[in-house]
């Protein structure tokens, strides 16, 4: 582990894999939430969507990786499509019940008192799709971190992922072991330095049990 | 919903006005109604219980369409709603559910309502901390941010005790006073109707018809029980006749 991280290898490594992470889990959150949104306030979309959710909902991750190398080409675009693709009806999923979910009383309010588009989505629509965006980021950051690696291990010649591979080849258990502690590290400390204050920033005007 | 005349005049119109039913079927909830406020009036909203006077204030908000007829507000005017439950922004502050609805309002003047209103403690409060009292007087400061012309309010005071709901009803008339806007509100209680309203707008049992249109011409502050009798019985037996 210490050499390593000595040669600078694990961390452009790591760094690697953070990015194809990010780029990947913004992509998947984002359209996630438009399309889940639209699905849950607008019947006809629903039923158009619904059918191609449900098949990548249930497409094993690894038929959607393999397509997308062989269709799009071994390339980062491909890689990180292929995690996005992954994570994308999960979050479609769950956003599309806090649209359901939503309060049509505050929406009456927000028509009455002609408040703008943007202080209808910031104050009125997100506060309420908050707790459903943050469920669907915390399931989803866990789905594509493990997808990322699986990524890498078929078709990237760097990150976490082809590192582990290669230990795997070489039955090398300690370089194995050496990229698998960093990165429970920093998904650790994502989870309690990112995901977990949001959360609480969100929830704050909730009504807490002493 | 169109708009024409002058600032502050209310044009109610509606021919008939049917809502689709949860089973699937459509239902009449209106027929006739027809009346006109003009600047400052305060008229009050009288019916049996489940005949339609929510329903024609959410048409006079334009919440729902009149199939039938239609509803005339002033020119760009200013409509202030308060609706039956308070409906605020949970994640939101006091001020901030104000300041939301009304961001033209100047500080001063939110100092104004909040002050009249006896809020300004609890600016910084989120609405689940609020009483259900507390919580309708920051729906009634919502509704006077915004500066109205036209002003509705769905049962206000309802489910509220008898003492703060006067007290209550002092601090709404002293804003609407102040401010002289043209004001329209629901209510169950002929006694409440009486001492706030101007005019007393009756209507029948569903679909909702204007029965009675009657006037209340003795100053607000002399309308103690024994003055009011005789408009009560008279609107009671209108209410009854139905």
């Amino acid at each position: 582990m210490v050499t390593e991280a000595r040669s600078g290898v694990l961390l452009f490594n790591l760094a690697a894999t953070l990015a194809r992470v990010a780029a990947a889990f913004i992509l998947a959150m984002g359209f996630g939430t438009v399309i889940g949104v639209l699905m849950g306030r607008h019947r006809a979309v629903d039923r158009i969507a619904d059918t191609w959710v449900v098949i990548l909902l249930n497409l094993p991750a690894l038929v959607i990786i393999v397509l997308a190398y062989v269709w799009v080409g071994l390339n980062e675009i491909a890689a990180i499509g292929a995690v996005a693709l992954n994570k994308l009806p999960n979050a479609i999923v769950t956003v599309r019940e806090g649209a359901r979910a939503l309060d049509r009383e505050l929406d009456e309010v927000a028509q009455v008192f002609r408040m703008s588009r943007w202080v209808r989505l910031r104050h009125v629509l997100l506060p309420q799709l908050a707790p459903y965006i943050a469920a669907a980021a915390r399931s989803g950051l866990s789905l594509v971190w493990k997808i990322v690696l699986v990524v890498e291990l078929m078709g990237r010649s760097n990150g976490v992922g082809f590192e582990i591979g290669v230990a795997f080849h070489l039955f090398d258990i300690r370089l194995l072991l050496a990229y698998a502690i960093p990165f429970v590290i920093v998904m650790l400390a994502i989870e309690t330095l990112l995901v977990q204050p949001f959360e609480r920033h969100v929830a704050r005007w909730r009504f807490r049990p002493a | 919903m169109s708009h024409a005349g002058d600032s502050g005049r209310l044009d109610v119109a509606v021919e008939s006005l049917s809502l689709p039913q949860a089973s699937g079927a459509t239902r009449q909830i209106l027929g006739s109604i027809r009346f006109a406020l003009g600047l400052g009036e305060i008229a009050a909203l009288v019916g049996p219980s489940g005949c339609g006077k929510t329903t024609l204030l959410r048409a006079i908000a334009g919440l729902i369409g009149v199939q039938d007829g239609q509803v005339r507000l002033p020119r760009e005017g200013r409509l202030g709603f308060v609706f039956q439950e308070p409906r605020l922004l949970p994640w939101r502050d006091v001020e901030a559910n104000v300041r939301l609805a009304a961001p033209e309002a100047s500080d001063s003047e939110c100092d104004a309502i909040f002050s009249t209103l006896g809020l300004t403690e609890h600016r910084r409060d989120f609405p689940a901390s609020l009483s259900l009292g507390l919580a309708r007087r920051v729906a009634i400061a919502r509704a006077f941010a915004i500066r109205p012309d036209i002003l509705l309010l769905d049962e206000p005071f309802v489910s509220l005790d008898t003492a703060l709901a006067l007290r209550l009803r002092h601090e709404l008339m002293a804003l609407i006073e102040a401010r002289n806007v043209t004001s329209l509100i629901v209510t169950h209680s002929v006694d409440e109707a009486i001492v706030l309203a101007d005019r007393v707008l009756i209507l029948s049992n569903r679909p909702a018809r204007l029965i009675a249109d009657v006037p209340i011409a003795m100053p607000r502050d002399k309308r103690d029980a024994a003055r009011i009798a005789p408009i009560r019985a008279e609107i009671v037996t209108h209410l009854s006749a139905n």
